[in-house]
Formats: C-alpha cells, structure tokens, sequence
C-alpha cells in the first residue's frame, strides 16, 4: 500500500509539474492582501496598496518599462516636432474603456487636463512645459492650448519648451471617460473604498484580456497579512520580509516653517542622531542605508554631530507601512535629543498631507524618472524655491546636462535637512505556490495583467 | 379631610415613626462605628503595600539572579538574546546596561540601544520607575518595580536591571490580604486597577497620608485611606462604602417592620372606623334627612356606648320634633279655619246688608201703594237689579270657597317643571297681549315629583297674579333653576310692587287689592305649594315690581 501512495504521490506531482510548465493559463481568482487603501480613482498612489488597485482599473498613455524607457500603452506610437516642442500621440483603436467603448482623443484630453491641476509631481512637471500649462493648472486660465484632440484617434501636446512624456505615464495621468470608467486590465464589480476591490478581467484591454478571471484586493493589517499567504487566506500578500523587487525610501520629514525645526541646528542634529547604518544592519533585514534620493547621486555631505539637548513636545506622524521597530528607533533617537515625542500612526497618504513638525513614510515616488522623483520631494518637503529650478532643469535640452543639474539641485535640497532620507527598504511580496506571472514595473507598482493560476 | 383620613393616617403614623426613629438611630450609630473599624483596616491595607512591594522585589531579585547566571560566561545560555530569558522568568522588563549608563540591550524597549539610560526614577528605594516600552510606532512610559545587580552582556561587564509592570495583577496582589483596591499616587500621576474607583475619585490630599469618603458617581460612596511610600509616592487603599452595608441592612429590615407596622395600623383604623365612624356616618346621614324635613328618619342602635347612647338621643330628638310639628300643624289648621270663617263671614255680610236694605225698601213701597203704584214700579226696577247683583256676590263667594275647599290631595309624578311653565305661559299667552314675557329654563331641571294639574293651576295663579299686576304693560320674567336638593320658578313682574303690610296679608283668604278679586288666588297657590312640601314667597318693594319664588323639594318625601 505505502509503495502504491508514493507511487500516486510521485505521479500527482509530476502532472502539477508538468500542468505549470504546459504556460500560462487563463481562468481563476487571484486575492491579494495588502495594507490600508483609498478609491480607486485616478491620483498620484505612494504607496503599495494603492498603485496595485489604482493600476487594476486604469492605464495610461504611455508606461515606463523595466529600463525606465517610455512603452506604449493606450498610444501606440507618438512622434515630436519643433525640436521636441510638439507631440503627436496616435492612440491604439484596440484600446477600450471597461463598458466596451473605444478610447478616444477627446478623452484623452479631458483626462490630462483633471491631471494637470492634480496635486501630482509628474502634473506639475509637465503643466511647466506645455503651452498654457502653468495658468491652467493654477486656476487662473480655462484654456489649455497646449493640450488639444487632433481627431478621434490623435492627441497633440504642443510645449513653450522641449519635455519629456515621461509624466503621462503616472497613475495620476490615466484616461478615463466622461463616466470615471477606466480601461485598465480589470473592470470593477464591488467596491468597498479602501477596504475591498474585487473586479473581473477587461476583454478591450489595451494588451489583450488578463490571464486571470478575477481579481480580490483586500486590505488586512500587517499582522494578518503577514500569515495570510501561510493560512491560505491569500494567494499574495504584502508582507515586511520576503523576496522583494522594489524599494523604498523611509524618509523623514522636518516642517522647517515651524518649531522646533524651524532652527537649523536641531535639524542637524537630528540628522546626526540617526545612525543608518546600524538601522540598515540590526533592525530591517535586507534594508540599505541611504542618505540621497537619486540612485546615481552624489554622497551626502557629512552629518553635523548633535550638540545640545532640546526639551520641548514634538508631534510625528508615522506611515503605517513603516516597520515599527524602524519608527521606535527614529523616536528613541529624538528622544534622545530630549524631544518629548507625540506619535500617530496613520495611512501614507494622510502622513504626506499632514501639518505636523515631523512625518515619517516610506516614499515611493510616482515615477522613477529623477526629475519628477525631486519634484514630489519637494512637494513633501514643502519647499517651493526648488520648482523653478527644477523647470528650468527640465528645459535643458542637453540630457546630461540636465541630469547634473537635478544633482545639484538634490544637493541642494537635502543639505537644508528637510527631508532625511534614512533607508531603503525592500517592499516585499509574499505569494503561494502555484502563482506565475506577478511582476512590479518600472515605478514599483504590482502588475496582475500578466499572473495566472497553476490549477491545483 | 375626612374623620375617616384622619384615624387611618394618625394610627399609621403612630405605627410607622417610632419604628423608623429607633430604626435610623441604631443604623447611624452602627454605621459611624463601622466606618471608623474600616478606615482602621484601610490605614493598614494601606501600610501593606510595602510590604507587598518588598515580597515583589523580593521575588524580582530571585528571577534576575537567574537571567544574570544564564548571561554569565560559564553558563550554557550566555550570549542568548534578552527576550526568552526575560519570558522564561516572568519578566516585562529586562535591559543591560553599560557602566557609563547606555542601554545595551532591552527586552521591552528594543529600539533604545546605545542611547543613554534616561527613565524617570519615582522611587529609587523602592525600585519604582517610569520605563519605556515598546508600543506601536513609538513608546508608552509605564510604572514599573524593579531591581538592579551586576552581571554581563556579551563579554563585558553590565548592570542587569529587571522588572514587572505595576498594573491591575500587581496592584490586586499587594490588596489582596485586606481585600481592599490598591493604587499609587505621586508625582503627577496615578497607578490603578483600571475600573477601580480609585482610578476615577478625586483622592484630595491623599499625599497626606489621610482617610476620606467621597461620592461616587451613579455608585456607593468611595472610602480610602493612603500611607507614604517615599518622597514621591503614596499608596492608596479603599472600597467602595462597605461599612454602611450592615447599617444599610438594618435600615432596610427596619424599613420592612415599619411597612408591616403601617399595614397593621391600617387595618386596627379600619376595624375603629366599623365601631365608631360608620355610626357617625349614619347619623350625619340621618340628620341631614331630618333637615329635609323627613321627621320619620331616624339610626339604628346596638350596644351601650358612647356612640349608641348619641344614637339613641338623636332618635328621641326627632321623635319629640315630629310630635312637636303634628302639634304645631293642628294648631295651625285650627287658627287657619277660625280666621277663614271669620273672613267668610264677613264677606258674607257685605252683600247681605244692600240685600236686606233693598227687600225692606221695597216691601215699604208695596205696602204704601201697592204693586201697581208708580213709587213701587219705580223701585222695583233699581231693587231687584241690586239684589241680583249682590246674590252674583254671594255666589262667587260660595264657588271660591267651594274651590278652595275642593283642592285634593297631590299624586306625585317625576314631573317636567321646563315644560309645565312653558304649557302655562301658552294658556295664559291670551291675557298677556300687553306684557312681553321672558323665559329664561335651566335646560338639565331635575324631574321634580308633582301632581302636574295642581302644580300648573298654582303657577297659573302667580302668572295671571303677575299679568293683572301691570295692566298697563311690563315686563313678565319666568325662570327656571336647580337648587341644592330643591328646583325654583321665578315669575316676576314690572307692576307697582308690594309694601310690607301688602307683603303680610298678601297669603290671606279673601285679602284683594284687586277690583273684583276673590283674595283666594294666592292662597290656593301657597295650599298646592305646601301640599308639594315646597315653598312660596314673595320679595317685592313699592314701585320694583314683585317676584315669587316656589320653591319644591327633589326627592318625594316620605
């Protein structure tokens, strides 16, 4: 009998093997659980959970693929003109929104247009190229001539200078039509705002219908979510420890508008009080110390050693998807200054809104290019001097002059010690055996489109 | 109220206080006693708590000497992390620290590693101190007893420090021997069980080392008592009002004999109220009959007491009123047809004189010239006129007597007095061409018991009375009222009015004021009235027009 077991063992895996190397397969429901999450609503998402349900229902113009490059997506091709003061985008006629109508030029438009006056950093980017764009984006005009639908299938962008369409690939930038429908990879059919989203696979999709059937995002806390996939109550699961393929930045953040850190000297300190080496090395596994933004910039300057101790209360406000071992350290090290330190936990997107002396979250910019990843630095950091510059940096024609410039500018920014960046964090993703195909993309988010279910 | 209210609530009361005064005395004087014995046993229970920090430290000591052998190079757990063996030995606080003051290591507080040892000591004696533990994204201070000992962390020399969180488990076992809530109190804060009601009280000076009692809200008062620890803590023992409870039960026992005392009382005033108020309540009842002239009425009697013997005189007294009113009315018919023929008399001479005079004129006049003769012829004429005329007087003498004399005896019927008047008003609506009448009837009169024909010939004579009354035109009002027990036609007029002699003769037979008038209307009037045991009077002054009022009883007389 135990020979006949082995034998029916042996044979039943072989088949399980033989069924996952036969290729992808289309049918099943996917659930994934993750941490706190808003709408579904096209906006600039920082965080994990909110990109991978933002990404389920919308697509954008462009994406940027594993290599930063710009792809096609809802345009299947683009060409410039007026040295590159001009854009022609020819949208894909295959492309539908998730009621089955087709995408069109118009569309297209009036979506950019609710995504220039977004509080996106890749909006802002692009309303200081195009034509109009500022006035439009600020209120003070309606018109927009910079952004006009040629005919149903084409969209021109005409600039006052030469740009990049790098911001069309944020999430913030995705086309919907006059009903809010998306034409993402999955259509909605149950929403419960920032606790479940279950939706079905999207036969117009852009790039052909998903493998799966369905898919369920749930929202769980971190303790459940980190035996979720075990349990079997999730096929994937955010988690803080796990092979992981995106970054990101645990950064904090030091209102320099009002006390205590409106003084220079106590933001010095608490920069110097914060040792990130030791956090990278005994309290996050798989962490990196990191003091820039920028993979490719330059080192820091060296920290000020911290002199005196400040005895007043000081409130910090702490992303939930922070590692609390991570947020106890930074405290104890204010604590140490003699800051008597208020903590509140709360979702990244509130953290990034709130008003309080000092904020800590994981920044995960909106898209990986450096230019738009220092302008929601610096939208975070509050400090507006920094977007002129940044303008006129994007305005260079010369990339490499450019990208040198964005250098300085990160120099720049990070010497005035408003935003700390301390580590960077590996976001993990926990998934069960027997699920192919998850993928992140170019800017962190978790691509579905392409998973499928090994049948069990 | 009634005397009937009045004896139920003296012997309840006379029941009830006495037992509710001894009752509230003992129960206070028991209830003093207890509280003084509690605030004792708290001053102690207070005291007790270092004790019972001692046996903690104590304790504390025994588990850190363990986690400092386990951390000793020699022992086989050197070099383990803080967690397990603060765990394995029951232990919320466990840190090393450097000689220089840095934290090493800490089980609770993990992300304070090599920063200075800066937790608050609230009682460095006993051990007491504010620490950090790890919670949420940050760290909570929480009261903590710990002990202190040399030892080594990783190779290199240490001071271990290790403790237990002073919360609900700690504070109930230093309680526990006198069963009372346990908390501590000082420098600015308060440690207790949560839910205890020392958490919430007000504790005003407890850093005194005083006992006090204060109110509770929607609960039984809080009684404490504190004793010192240190410089900056005090421990603070209490329960929530105990010492009233024994006193309270009494009170509630006392409460229950004094409902049952009351329920007794209740009962004894109702048995009184059978031998003493019923009887009363029967001659109350029997004396308000006789006031409405029913004279047969009378209570009965048993027994010889006081209440009999009251009985038994009111009923002599109305035997000697009925006797009384038998003889005060057979007097009266008597003077009544003395006056009547002396009345009847003298009418009858007033016709009888011309009658005489007339037949001797005229018996001379035919005996001086016989029939035929023109003296005799001339008188016969003039004679026999005036004879005839005054026999017409003697006849309607004879037939108002005959009348008066006729009246019979009233057969009582419920009767509609509203509509009786209004009948009469229409028969007499003929005579009244120049009088404009108004009525004015109480719409709900009583049905009143009369013989209607009699009652309508008496309200017949006062109306026409009334009419005649204003020959030249007036004003007749006729009204109808509910008295207490009694019904009232009003009929008044507009006419000259009466003076007082007119007002005393006006009931007397053959007494006109009118040319033609028999004297008898009135009369007959006042007869059926008294015959109907009603009344008739009359209020009138010279020149205000007069008004009679026939007044009849409700109830039939017997």
């Amino acid at each position: 009998v135990r020979v006949r077991l082995l034998a029916s063992a042996a044979a039943l895996g072989l088949a399980g093997a033989a069924l996952g190397a036969l290729g992808p397969r289309y049918g099943g429901e996917l659930s994934v659980a993750v941490g706190a999450f808003g709408t579904s609503e096209p906006r600039a998402a920082h965080d994990f959970a909110e990109r991978l349900v933002v990404g389920l229902l919308h697509e954008t113009l462009v994406t940027e693929d594993a290599t930063g490059r710009l792809a096609p997506s809802l345009a299947r091709e683009w060409t410039s003109a007026a040295d590159g003061r001009e854009w022609r985008l020819t949208l894909d006629p295959a492309a539908r929104f998730h009621d089955g109508g087709a995408v069109a030029a118009e569309d297209a438009a009036a979506s950019l247009r609710r995504f220039l006056r977004s509080d996106s950093a890749a909006a802002e980017a692009l309303a200081a190229a195009l034509d109009g764009g500022r006035d439009f984006r600020a209120g003070r005009s309606s018109e927009l001539a910079g952004v006009a639908a040629t005919d149903a299938g084409q969209l021109t962008l005409r600039c006052v200078s030469p740009a990049s369409l790098a911001p069309l690939a944020s999430l913030a930038a995705a086309i919907v039509d006059a009903r809010g429908r998306g034409a993402g990879p999955f259509a909605p059919t149950l929403e419960v705002p920032g606790r479940r989203l279950a939706a079905r696979a999207h036969a117009g999709h852009v790039r052909g219908r998903p493998f799966l059937e369905r898919a369920l995002v749930v929202s769980q806390g971190r303790a459940v979510r980190a035996r979720a996939v075990a349990e079997g109550s999730a096929d994937a699961a955010q988690v803080d420890v796990g092979e992981a393929r995106v970054r990101a930045t645990l950064v904090l953040l030091l209102d320099t508008a009002q006390p205590p850190f409106d003084a220079a000297p106590l933001r010095a300190a608490v920069d110097a009080s914060i040792d990130r080496l030791d956090l990278a090395t005994r309290l996050v596994e798989g962490a990196l110390p990191r003091s820039t933004l920028l993979s490719d910039s330059l080192p820091p300057s060296p920290p000020a050693v911290a002199q005196a101790r400040v005895a007043q209360a000081v409130a910090l406000d702490v992303d939930d998807a922070v590692p609390p071992l991570l947020s106890q350290r930074v405290v104890a090290c204010l604590a140490s200054l003699g800051l008597r330190v208020q903590v509140r936990s709360a979702p990244g997107g509130e953290v990034r809104r709130s008003t309080v002396a000092a904020r800590l979250l994981l920044f995960l910019p909106e898209l990986a290019e450096p230019g738009i990843v220092l302008r929601e630095a610096a939208l975070l950091a509050r400090t507006a001097a920094l977007a002129a510059a940044l303008d006129a940096a994007d305005a260079l024609a010369d990339a490499a002059a450019r990208r040198a410039r964005l250098r300085e500018l990160e120099a720049a920014l990070l010497a005035e010690r408003s935003l700390l960046p301390l580590l960077s964090l590996p976001l993990a993703v926990a998934v069960r055996d027997g699920v192919h195909g998850l993928r992140f993309d170019a800017a962190g988010r978790l691509v579905l489109e392409d998973a499928w279910l090994q049948p069990r | 109220m009634t005397l009937r209210a009045r004896l139920l609530a003296t012997l309840v009361a006379c029941a009830v206080l006495p037992v509710l005064g001894f009752s509230w005395a003992v129960s206070a004087r028991l209830e003093r006693r207890m509280a003084e014995a509690e605030e004792r046993r708290l001053a102690a229970s207070a005291a007790a708590v270092r004790q019972g920090i001692e046996r903690s430290r104590q304790s504390l000591e025994r588990a850190l000497a363990r986690v400092a052998a386990a951390l000793s190079g020699d022992a086989p757990g050197a070099g383990a992390s803080l967690q397990p063996l603060a765990e394995g030995q029951g232990l919320d606080v466990l840190e090393a620290l450097a000689a220089d003051g840095r934290l090493l290591a800490s089980h609770h507080w993990p992300a304070g590693y090599d920063l200075p040892d800066d937790d608050r000591v609230l009682d460095a004696e006993l051990g007491l101190r504010l620490q950090k533990i790890a919670e949420g994204h940050g760290f909570v201070e929480r009261l903590t007893l710990t002990v202190e000992r040399d030892s080594a962390w990783q190779g290199r020399p240490a001071r271990l420090r290790g403790g237990v969180l002073v919360g609900a488990e700690l504070l109930a076992e230093w309680g526990s021997a006198s069963g009372a809530d346990v908390a501590i109190v000082g420098a600015g804060a308060r440690w207790a069980r949560p839910g205890s009601p020392l958490e919430s009280a007000t504790l005003a000076r407890a850093e005194a080392g005083t006992a006090s009692i204060e109110p509770a809200r929607g609960g039984p008062a809080l009684r404490w008592a504190s004793r010192r620890l240190g410089p900056q803590l005090v421990a603070v023992a209490g329960v929530q009002a105990a010492p009233a409870s024994d006193a309270g039960e009494l009170l509630q026992w006392s409460l229950g004999f004094a409902a049952l005392a009351g329920l007794l009382g209740a009962a004894a005033a109702l048995a009184l109220q059978a031998a003493i108020v019923r009887p009363l309540e029967q001659l109350s009842q029997a004396a308000q009959r006789v006031a409405a002239g029913e004279l047969s009425a009378g209570v009965p009697v048993t027994g010889a007491d006081e209440v009999a013997e009251l009985g038994r005189s009111f009923n002599e007294m109305v035997d000697d009123l009925r006797r009384a009113q038998l003889r005060l009315v057979q007097a009266g018919r008597a003077e009544v047809w003395r006056d009547l023929a002396r009345r009847l008399a003298h009418e009858l001479k007033n016709p009888l004189f011309p009658i005489q005079i007339s037949v001797e004129t005229l018996r001379r006049a035919y005996e001086a010239g016989g029939p035929e003769s023109p003296q005799f012829r001339g008188l016969f004429e003039d004679l026999t006129a005036t004879l005839l005329a005054e026999l017409q007087s003697l006849r309607r003498i004879v037939e108002g007597f005959a009348g008066f004399a006729r009246i019979p005896e009233p057969k009582l019927q419920p009767t509609d007095l509203n509509a009786l008047v209004e009948r009469v008003l229409d028969l007499q609506a003929a005579a009244a061409v120049r009088v404009k009448v108004e009525r004015s009837f109480q719409r709900d009169l009583p049905p009143v018991p009369a013989d209607a024909d009699l009652l309508a010939r008496a309200v017949a004579n006062l109306v026409a009375n009334a009419i005649e009354a204003m020959p030249q035109g007036g004003v007749l009002r006729v009204a109808t009222r509910a008295l207490p027990r009694r019904v009232e036609i009003v009929v008044s007029d507009t006419g000259p009015g009466l003076d007082e002699q007119q007002k005393q003769t006006l009931f007397r037979p053959y007494h006109t004021t009118k040319p033609g008038g028999t004297g008898l209307g009135l009369v007959i009037a006042q007869s059926i009235v008294s015959d109907h045991r009603g009344e008739l009077d009359v209020q009138s002054e010279p020149g205000r027009g007069a008004t009679f009022l026939l007044r009849l009883p409700l109830r039939e007389a017997p």
